[in-house]
């Protein structure tokens, strides 16, 4: 773009037709110069100064290369009738861009435009063909021109070509095919800068006027030729003359100046070779800088090279300083060498042994690259080494140990049952406790070893326990017997009573017996005074309690010992156990203490067969032990909770027998049945189990089964009172419900409330049904003769009219009252007295009931019969021959008599 | 300890523990599978309402007051599909320290109850183990069984949600049913499926040799 501007600097061009060579130079250059003024001058402004500003890069027209139509030169020189015209585009250089098309005329003096259009008005182009230069644009309407030549023609569309591809709706091209645009045409393109306001080129009708000088200088030529009108040939030969001469000195002007033009162009060469030097001196410091820089870069990367060295070297540092101390085990004699029978001994071998410990574990955490390195593996092996010399050490150490106690304290076994208890092996739990740590870490170190060092534990201590369980157990057999002897005599000595009192439903038992049932021969003996009952449930008891602190401190003490930590000995108190087959703990306990529940169990079942009720007290007892919450997961109170519900099951079974008794109970065969036995055993029973189960939390199992036993005695009794011969069914029934009524009274067990009102109802039913049936109508006749009346009345005979009738006249009613006096109404009492004697049992003493109720009976009847009377014969002041004194005096006279 | 308002007479027929004559305590070894009679079994957790169920379903009535079970047999007659059966139903222990006796009732047992409350997650959680044991025990890879949800009338203090019931029973291939022994909720469906159940396994071809009654039915 310089290089541009320098060339119309100097005035050689303003817009170049390159390829024109054969142009003739004179015309080119006076073509140029003309349309320069043209352009320029009409803005006033001197073009030297307005390209200046065009360095200052402000509004620029881009003047495309122009052409011309028909060859100018040829018209100049041969036709000289028309004017050359040109066509050409510029483009602002602003934004937005305008292209736009101008046609210019060449007149004499100047360039003058015919036409302009805008480029997007322009909506096709046709080249026609190679071979002639002619061609065609639709502009508003069809112009048809020939160029000069056909290389114009291609040069003009190739860059209207151009221009228009960049355009938004391009015009049609037609015959034309696109070529790469010269490279040498392009830079050729002039720049020439024009004022803002001079983008576009002022239509000529406007303006083109002549400057003033001109002017003067057209006056002045028109001056000189005077002839010019007249003789405007010779005129124009002048012109053309003169100008030819002008030319000839332009040219020779510009010869002139060639050595101004050597010579600024020598200056530029010297200027040019200072630059050069400058350059290549500038190269040299460059070329220094460079190698600095080298240098520099080659320093930081050694640098940083350096850096990474020694965090490697760090980290190698830290890496093997790590492995040395994890892998580093100084304490290696007092591992091998430990000294486990006193205390220091173990502890300095405990903390040796972890040690190692930690050697032999945090291995996993180096890199498992280092554990390859010969080092590594070789202080493993020496590790490991020590490992399993020290547990070898240990665990013969520790199973000496346990075989020692397992020989040693069953040696002498007899003597620990003293206190009657199981001994707890406190004192070897306490030798034992200093190694807990050192059994742990075998555990983690070397779980074969352990595992069969707790085998060699529960096997020694095993011995221990069963004998001590065994020895446990004879001792509480002893105590029973011995003390059953003791109080044997006592029962001998004192009254048989207390042996009856003890049997339940023992009479009921025997009568069963000799219906052929032989299984319940066993309790049948088992007469067995409540002391003794007491003091069989305070052994059991004592047995129960014996046991239990030993295998709980059993327990514990194999927990921690051994390190046990199965999620299942720990559970929450609501979950059953989660180990269905027995977590460890279970297993390992299993194995010591097998013999309580077996033993237990034994036990149970000797006393219960010699006394089947001693399952109650067994089942409370044990009930107590084996829901306490504190047992809820430890090892006896799973055994207990075993044994518990077999003794629950006893107990049913028991209870079942009792219900299945009374309901194959019969009647006595003797003159008065009295209290059935069933009823009275059930007394006994109720009063036996209160004591047995008070306020024990089992007091439900209990009383679901009197709820069933009573219901039992309730269908017995009415079964039973209707099978007596000689005794009325009331009275049995009277006499039985009385007695349960008084003994659930007694019970006061809320429970039992309904069967209480139940047996009193019973019992008043039964009352009154007996005194109706048996009392009867000791006036015999009188009742008969009061019935009749009663009839009558009730057939619709008035009241007051029955005297009139035959059979109900006064003097009948006088006869029949004369047959009841007040001697014979005592003497059938009498005998009423002694029927109803006879009938009932002592047992209940219920006689004097009786013969109250009896008594009011009477007193009732005697009553309805003096109303009647009253009514049906008023007035006649017939009484009947005794009194209600009397009666009352007659009962009493009886009652006391007897 | 309520009253149990036992009507006299139909006590005796209903719910009358049974036992045998020779006092054996293997009864259900010398009785099984004698076609109408079902041996049921219902397990759980401590306190989540077995009993309950149980008294509700064998006499028809509400069990208020909690009494840790040790272990009570019921028998109960009813009629399915009008086939009459027996149900031995046998209520066991709970708590944490009757667990080493499980072997022995899942071995005698036909049917399994499995019961949590909806109002205690762990009671849900320890199912599991109890089903692998009833299955191990019994050698079976299917056992006749109903999951049951019970206390469903607690809604507010619900904490299994019934999802998780269900999916469980999915995850057994087992009944599953929500009840409520307060609310007579469910609770004969228990047992009535179960006999179902029990009857899809083994139709009614009963082996007629094998009828050694040596139970004493007490009536």
């Amino acid at each position: 773009m310089i290089r541009i501007v320098f060339k119309i600097d100097l005035g050689k061009c303003i817009a170049v037709v390159p390829k024109r060579e054969d142009v003739k130079g004179s015309h080119v250059q006076d073509l140029n110069e003309t349309f320069k003024h043209f352009l320029l001058r009409r803005k006033g402004i001197c073009p030297v100064e307005r390209h200046r500003k065009v360095v200052g890069f402000q509004n620029f027209v881009r003047l495309l290369p122009w052409w011309n139509l028909n060859d100018f030169t040829k018209y100049f020189e041969n036709e000289k009738k028309k004017a050359p015209s040109y066509l050409c585009v510029t483009g602002s250089i602003e934004k937005p861009i305008r292209f736009t098309i101008y046609l210019v005329k060449k007149t004499e003096k100047a360039f003058k435009r015919k036409h302009e259009w805008t480029l997007s008005s322009l909506k096709e182009a046709n080249f026609r063909s190679k071979e002639s230069p002619d061609f065609e644009l639709q502009l508003e309407k069809s112009y048809q021109w020939v160029a000069t030549s056909v290389e114009e023609k291609t040069s003009f569309f190739s860059l209207l070509h151009q221009i228009c591809s960049r355009l938004h709706r391009p015009p049609k091209f037609l015959n034309y095919q696109a070529e790469e645009v010269d490279e040498s045409e392009r830079a050729n393109i002039a720049i020439v800068s024009v004022p803002k306001d001079g983008q576009i080129i002022e239509s000529d009708e406007e303006d083109f006027g002549l400057t003033e000088r001109e002017e003067v200088d057209l006056e002045k030529v028109l001056g000189r030729a005077e002839n010019a009108v007249v003789n405007a040939e010779a005129f124009m030969e002048q012109l053309a003359k003169e100008l030819s001469i002008l030319d000839g000195e332009n040219i020779h002007s510009i010869m002139e100046s060639e050595t101004q033009v050597n010579a600024l162009m020598d200056s530029i060469d010297l200027s040019i070779g200072a630059l050069e030097e400058i350059e290549s001196e500038l190269q040299d410091y460059e070329d220094s800088v460079v190698q600095v820089k080298n240098a520099v870069e080659k320093i930081e990367e050694e640098n940083s090279q350096m850096g990474t060295a020694s965090r490697n070297n760090q980290l190698l540092l830290a890496e093997l300083t790590n492995l040395i101390e994890t892998l580093d085990f100084p304490a290696a004699s007092s591992v091998v060498n430990a000294d486990l029978n006193t205390p220091q001994g173990i502890q300095k071998a405990t903390q040796a042994v972890y040690s190692l410990k930690d050697a032999l574990t945090l291995e996993e955490n180096i890199h498992p690259a280092l554990l390859r390195m010969q080092a590594v593996v070789d202080q493993k092996r020496r590790l490991e080494k020590y490992k399993n010399k020290f547990s070898l050490n240990l665990t013969s150490h520790l199973a000496k140990l346990f075989t020692h106690y397992g020989n040693f304290s069953s040696l002498d076994s007899v003597s620990s049952i003293q206190g009657f208890r199981l001994p707890p092996l406190l004192p070897m739990h306490k030798e034992l406790s200093p190694y807990t740590q050192l059994s742990g870490w075998l555990k983690a170190m070397d779980f074969e070893s352990f595992t069969s060092l707790v085998k060699t534990y529960t096997t020694s201590i095993q011995k221990i326990y069963d004998k001590n369980v065994k020895a446990l157990f004879e001792e509480a057999r002893n105590r029973i017997s011995g003390s059953s002897s003791a109080s044997s005599k006592i029962v001998t000595e004192s009254t048989g009573d207390l042996r009856i009192r003890g049997r339940y439903f023992g009479k009921t038992r025997v009568l069963a017996n000799r219906d052929g049932d032989t299984e319940s021969q066993g309790s049948g003996e088992g007469s067995v005074d409540s002391s003794e009952r007491q003091h069989f449930y305070d052994v059991l008891e004592q047995l129960l309690e014996g046991l239990e602190p030993a295998v709980n401190s059993e327990e514990n003490f194999i927990t921690s010992f051994f390190h046990i930590t199965d999620a299942s000995s720990t559970p929450t108190a609501t979950s059953p156990s989660k180990n269905v087959g027995g977590g460890e703990i279970r297993r390992l306990m299993t194995i010591m203490f097998e013999s309580i529940e077996t033993e237990l169990v034994s036990f149970l079942t000797h006393y219960e067969k010699l006394e089947s009720s001693f399952c109650m007290g067994a089942m409370v007892r044990l009930g107590n032990h084996a829901l306490k919450p504190e047992n809820t997961s430890t090892y006896i109170g799973m055994i207990f909770g075993s044994v518990l519900v077999q003794e629950k099951r006893s107990f049913d079974r028991l209870m079942n027998s009792y219900v299945q008794i009374i309901n194959d109970s019969r009647l006595v065969r003797k003159a008065k049945p009295g209290i059935l036995a069933f009823v009275t055993d059930f007394e006994d029973f109720a009063s036996m189990s209160e004591t047995i189960f008070g306020g024990s939390v089992r007091r439900s199992d209990l009383e679901k089964w009197y709820v069933r036993m009573l219901t039992a005695i309730f269908d017995g009794i009415n079964r039973l009172s209707n099978e007596g011969n000689k005794t009325p069914g009331e009275v049995i029934r009277m006499e039985n419900f009385h007695r349960l009524h008084a003994i659930l009274s007694k019970l006061k067990v809320p429970a039992l409330d309904q069967q209480k009102r139940d047996a009193k109802t019973k019992y008043n039913e039964a009352l009154n049904a007996y005194v109706t049936k048996y009392f009867g109508r000791p006036l015999v006749k009188l009742n008969e003769f009061f019935e009749g009346v009663q009839g009558r009345v009730s057939q619709g005979v008035k009241e007051s009219e029955i005297g009139y009738q035959m059979a109900f006249s006064r003097a009948e009613l006088k006869r029949v009252i004369k047959e009841y006096p007040a001697k014979e109404v005592k003497k059938g009492l009498d005998a009423l007295y002694k029927k109803v004697d006879k009938h009932l049992s002592e047992e209940e003493n219920l006689l004097q009931v009786v013969w109250r109720a009896m008594q009011e009976e009477f007193i009732v009847q005697y009553k309805s019969i003096e109303s009647l009377i009253g009514r049906c014969y008023p007035g006649a002041k017939i009484t009947l021959e005794f009194t209600i004194d009397d009666i009352l005096l007659f009962f009493s006279e009886i009652a006391q008599s007897h | 300890m309520p009253v149990l308002p036992v009507r006299k007479g139909g006590v005796s027929l209903l719910i009358e523990i049974f036992l045998l004559r020779s006092g054996g305590s293997d009864r259900q070894t010398l009785v099984r599978s004698t076609g109408d009679r079902f041996y049921f079994r219902i397990l759980g957790s401590g306190g989540v309402g077995k009993s309950a169920l149980t008294v509700q379903f064998v006499q028809g009535i509400f069990v208020e007051k909690y009494d840790p079970t040790i272990e009570d047999s019921y028998r109960k007659q009813v009629e399915v599909d009008g086939q009459q059966c027996m149900l031995e139903i046998l209520d066991t222990a709970g708590t944490e320290q009757f667990t080493a006796m499980r072997d022995l009732y899942m071995k005698n047992g036909q049917g399994f109850v499995l019961v949590y409350s909806i109002t205690a997650q762990s009671t849900f959680n320890d199912l599991q183990d109890l089903r692998e044991q009833i299955l191990r025990v019994k050698d079976m890879d299917k056992v006749p069984m109903v999951l049951v949800g019970n206390k469903c009338d607690l809604e507010d203090e619900r904490v299994v949600g019934k999802d998780q019931g269900s999916n469980l029973a999915h995850q057994f291939g087992c009944t599953f049913l929500e009840t409520s022994a307060k609310a007579k909720i469910n609770v004969n469906d228990i047992f009535y499926d179960l006999v179902k159940q029990i009857n899809e396994i083994s139709p009614q071809g009963k082996p007629k040799g094998n009828h050694r009654k040596r139970i004493c039915a007490l009536l």
